[in-house]
C-alpha cells in the first residue's frame, strides 16, 4: 500500500554534528529522505546510528550547544499549506509548529510526564498552547482525549498524577498529549521498546487505529523490524549517521540491497529455526559480528565495511553513494548489483 | 493530617528525652559548677554557700537534678536560671523569637539570593555570568560570616559619615522606639534586621545557589522538559513550570532542619550587631555554667527542629504530588 500523495516532510542533506570535549561527532551526516501525507515511515538502525538525532534535528530539540544543525533543510508543510524550512524558521515559528502541526512521543514512558502535574494539565496545557481555549474547556478536550485512546474512566484520570498510572498507561497518555492538537505529522521516538510486550501490541494497534482516524503521517523510529513490518509504509535504514537504504517495506524485506539491512533482517528471531526442535540440529541465532563504530571515527569509506562479510578492498576507499536500485529502492552499497543479480537467480 | 501530627508528635518523645539527657550531662560533665566562683570567694561563709547549694539543688547527685528538672519540665516549667534568679523560658523566649526574625529574615533573603542566580547559572551554564557569580559567591563563602560583617559595618560607617544617612549598624530598634506607632516600630525593627540578615544571606548563598544550581541542570536533561519543549511551551514555561518546580522538591525537603542552625547561624552576627538574640545571652550563661538555662535552650532548639521537619514534611506533600502524608 503505497501512498503516492504530496510530500509532507523533505529532509535534504541534513547534518547535524555534536562538539565534544575529544572532537566533533558527526551524528547526522548527510541524511536525505521524505514523507508523504498520510504514511507511515520507520527509521531504523542500531542505537547511536543517528535515528533519533534525526528525529530531534526535525523538531529542533538538539541541546545547543553541544548540538548543532550544521547544514541541510527540513522542508514542511503545515496544517496551514504554507511549506516552511524548519532549520531556519525563527525559534517562536518553531514553538508553534511543535505540539501542533508536529508532535511527538518518547520511547521512555515512564519518566516523560511531569511528576507534578496530572496528565489532564499536562495534556491540557498543550491544547491552551495551541488552540486559544481557556483552562476549563482545554481540560474537556484533555477528557476526551484519554476517553480516545483508550483509557477507562478518563473522567477520573485525568485528575491522577503520572505516578498513578501504568507504563501503558502512560504511553497512552503522551499519545494523547501528542494528538490532541490534530498533528500532521507524529515522530514516535521507539513509543514501544520500555514496554512489556503485551502491552507493545496493545500501543501499536492504537496507533494504527487512531492513524487511520486522524489521517496524519508518523515517521516511526525503531529498532525493532518486527514492529516495522506490522507499522511501516517505506522504511529508511540508518547506519553511521547515514541513510544505507531506503524503500518500500515488501520490497526491502524480501530484496535487502544493503548488507547491514541483510544482517538485521537476519537476527530478528523465527520459530523453528533458533528453538531446539528434538531431532535436529541446533539452530543459532545469526547476529552481525562486532560494534556500531566510534562516531569520533569513522571509517573513511563505507561505515558498515569493518563489520561486513562481503567486504572488498574497494569499499574502504569512498563513501559509497546511495544509488537508486528501481522503484524507489535506494541503497549505498557499491555491490548492491551482485546481490540483485544472487536475488533473481534464487528467485528464478 | 491529624493523625499525622499525632504520630510525630509520640515519635518525638524520645528524641526529645534522648536531647534533654545529652545536654543535661555533657554539661555536667565540665568541672565545678555554678557556685564555684562563690566557693573561691572568701567573703562568702561555707553557711551561706550550703544554703545556695541546697536552694539551687546543686548538693542531690545529678541524675535526681535530672528527673526533678524532667517531672517540671512536663508541667512546662522549664527550671530557674541561677543568674537572671528567674524561670528560665521567661528570659531565654523573647531572646530566641529576637533570633528567629532575624533568622527568618535571613532565610527569606538567602532563597530570594539563591534562587535567581542558581537558576541563571543553570540556564546559562558557564557564560561569563554563571561565572563570575561562582567566583563572588565562594569568595563570599570564604569570610567567616562576622568578619565580613565588620567589613560591612565599617563601610556603613563611611557611607554615614559621607551622606549622614541613619543607616542602624547596631541593635534591634532605634532611641525612640517607644514613641513610634506599632506600623514604624515594625519598620524600625525590619530597618535593623535588614543588613545583619543579608550579610549572612549572601555569606552562606554559594552553597544553596549550586545546589540549585546543579538540581537545575540535572532536571533540565530530564524526558519530561523535553516532552514540555515537543509541546511547543516556550523558555520560560519549559524552565519554571516543568524545570523548576522539580528541581526545588530536595531544597523544600531540607527547609525544617535550617530553622536550629540558622539559629546558631546567626549567634556570630548577634555578637557583632550587638542585637539582642539568645546567642549573646547562651555564651554568659556557658560560662557562668547557669545549667538550667543551656538546658532549656537546647530542649527548644530540639523542639524547633522538630517542628521544622514537620513543616518540611508537610510542604514536600503540597509540592510533591507522590509524597503523601500520612
Amino acid at each position: 500500500m503505497t501512498h503516492q500523495g504530496e510530500v509532507l516532510l523533505a529532509v535534504n542533506g541534513l547534518k547535524t554534528y555534536f562538539n565534544t570535549d575529544d572532537g566533533v561527532v558527526k551524528s547526522v551526516d548527510g541524511v536525505t529522505f521524505h514523507i508523504n501525507k498520510g504514511e507511515t515511515l520507520a527509521v531504523v538502525g542500531e542505537s547511536g546510528s543517528g535515528k533519533s538525532v534525526t528525529s530531534l534535528s526535525v523538531m529542533r530539540l538538539i541541546p545547543m550547544p553541544p548540538g548543532k544543525i550544521v547544514e541541510g533543510e527540513v522542508l514542511f508543510t503545515g496544517k496551514d499549506g504554507k511549506q516552511k524550512n524548519l532549520v531556519t524558521l525563527p525559534e517562536a515559528e518553531m514553538r508553534k509548529i511543535r505540539g501542533n502541526d508536529i508532535s511527538m512521543i518518547f520511547q521512555e514512558p515512564m519518566t516523560s510526564l511531569n511528576p507534578v502535574y496530572t496528565v489532564g494539565d499536562q495534556i491540557a496545557e498543550a491544547v491552551m498552547l495551541h488552540q486559544n481555549k481557556n483552562k476549563k474547556d482545554a481540560m474537556v478536550v484533555a477528557t476526551d482525549m484519554l476517553r480516545f485512546v483508550g483509557i477507562p474512566a478518563p473522567e477520573k484520570r485525568v485528575n491522577e498524577y503520572p505516578h498513578q498510572l501504568s507504563g501503558g498507561m502512560r504511553q497512552r497518555v503522551m499519545i494523547a498529549m501528542a494528538l490532541s492538537c490534530k498533528p500532521a505529522l507524529l515522530i514516535a521516538d521507539e513509543p514501544t521498546t520500555a514496554l512489556d510486550v503485551t502491552i507493545q501490541a496493545q500501543i501499536l494497534d492504537l496507533m494504527r487505529k487512531l492513524q487511520s482516524e486522524v489521517g496524519m503521517s508518523i515517521l516511526f523510529i525503531t529498532h525493532n523490524l518486527g514492529v516495522v513490518a506490522e507499522m511501516a509504509d517505506r522504511v529508511v535504514v540508518m547506519y553511521g549517521g547515514r541513510v544505507v537504504e531506503e524503500g518500500d517495506v515488501v520490497e526491502i524485506f524480501k530484496a535487502p540491497r544493503h548488507p547491514y539491512t541483510m544482517g538485521l533482517l537476519n537476527s530478528i528471531p523465527r520459530p523453528g529455526e533458533y528453538v531446539h526442535v528434538p531431532g535436529q540440529p541446533k539452530g543459532r541465532l545469526e547476529a552481525i559480528p562486532g560494534n556500531v563504530p566510534n562516531p569520533l571515527n569513522l571509517p573513511v569509506g563505507c561505515a558498515f565495511e569493518p563489520r561486513c562479510k562481503f567486504a572488498v578492498p574497494d569499499c574502504s576507499k569512498a563513501v559509497p553513494a546511495l544509488e537508486d536500485t528501481g522503484q524507489g529502492h535506494m541503497a549505498r552499497c557499491i555491490r548492491w548489483r551482485e546481490f540483485d543479480q544472487a536475488q533473481h537467480e534464487v528467485s528464478a | 493530617m491529624i493523625p499525622f501530627l499525632l504520630r510525630r508528635l509520640v515519635q518525638s518523645i524520645p528524641t526529645l528525652l534522648l536531647a534533654s539527657l545529652l545536654i543535661f550531662f555533657v554539661i555536667q560533665l565540665a568541672p565545678g559548677d555554678f557556685l564555684t566562683p562563690a566557693k573561691l570567694n572568701p567573703n562568702i561563709s561555707s553557711e551561706q554557700l550550703a544554703a545556695l547549694e541546697r536552694n539551687f539543688g546543686l548538693d542531690r547527685p545529678a541524675w535526681q537534678q535530672y528527673l526533678l528538672w524532667m517531672g517540671n519540665m512536663f508541667k512546662g516549667d522549664f527550671g530557674l536560671s541561677f543568674q537572671y534568679q528567674q524561670p528560665v523560658l521567661d528570659i531565654i523566649w523573647p531572646r530566641i523569637l529576637n533570633s528567629l526574625y532575624l533568622a527568618v529574615m535571613s532565610l527569606v533573603l538567602f532563597y530570594s539570593i539563591a534562587i535567581p542566580l542558581g537558576v541563571y547559572g543553570a540556564v546559562r551554564q558557564n557564560s561569563p555570568g554563571d561565572n563570575a557569580i561562582n567566583v563572588v559567591l565562594y569568595f563570599l563563602l570564604g569570610f567567616p560570616s562576622f568578619f565580613l560583617a565588620l567589613i560591612v559595618i565599617y563601610f556603613i560607617l563611611q557611607l554615614r559619615n559621607a551622606t549622614g544617612l541613619d543607616i542602624p549598624i547596631g541593635g534591634m530598634t532605634s532611641n525612640n522606639f517607644d514613641e513610634l506607632p506599632v506600623f514604624g516600630q515594625m519598620l524600625d525593627v525590619l530597618k535593623h534586621l535588614i543588613i545583619p540578615a543579608l550579610v549572612l544571606a549572601i555569606s552562606d548563598a554559594a552553597g544553596l545557589t549550586r545546589v540549585i544550581r546543579g538540581q537545575m541542570l540535572e532536571v533540565m536533561r530530564s524526558d519530561y522538559v523535553r516532552t514540555a519543549r515537543a509541546k511547543g511551551v516556550s523558555e520560560r514555561t519549559a524552565i519554571w513550570k516543568h524545570t523548576f518546580r522539580n528541581a526545588i522538591l530536595p531544597i523544600v525537603a531540607g527547609i525544617g532542619g535550617l530553622l536550629p542552625a540558622l539559629i546558631s547561624g546567626v549567634g556570630f552576627l548577634e555578637v557583632v550587631f550587638a542585637y539582642p538574640g539568645i546567642t549573646p545571652m547562651l555564651l554568659t550563661a556557658i560560662g557562668t555554667q547557669d545549667l538550667y538555662l543551656i538546658a532549656g535552650f537546647t530542649v527548644i532548639t530540639t523542639v524547633l527542629l522538630i517542628v521544622g521537619n514537620v513543616i518540611s514534611d508537610i510542604l514536600l506533600a503540597v509540592v510533591d504530588p507522590r509524597v503523601k502524608v500520612a
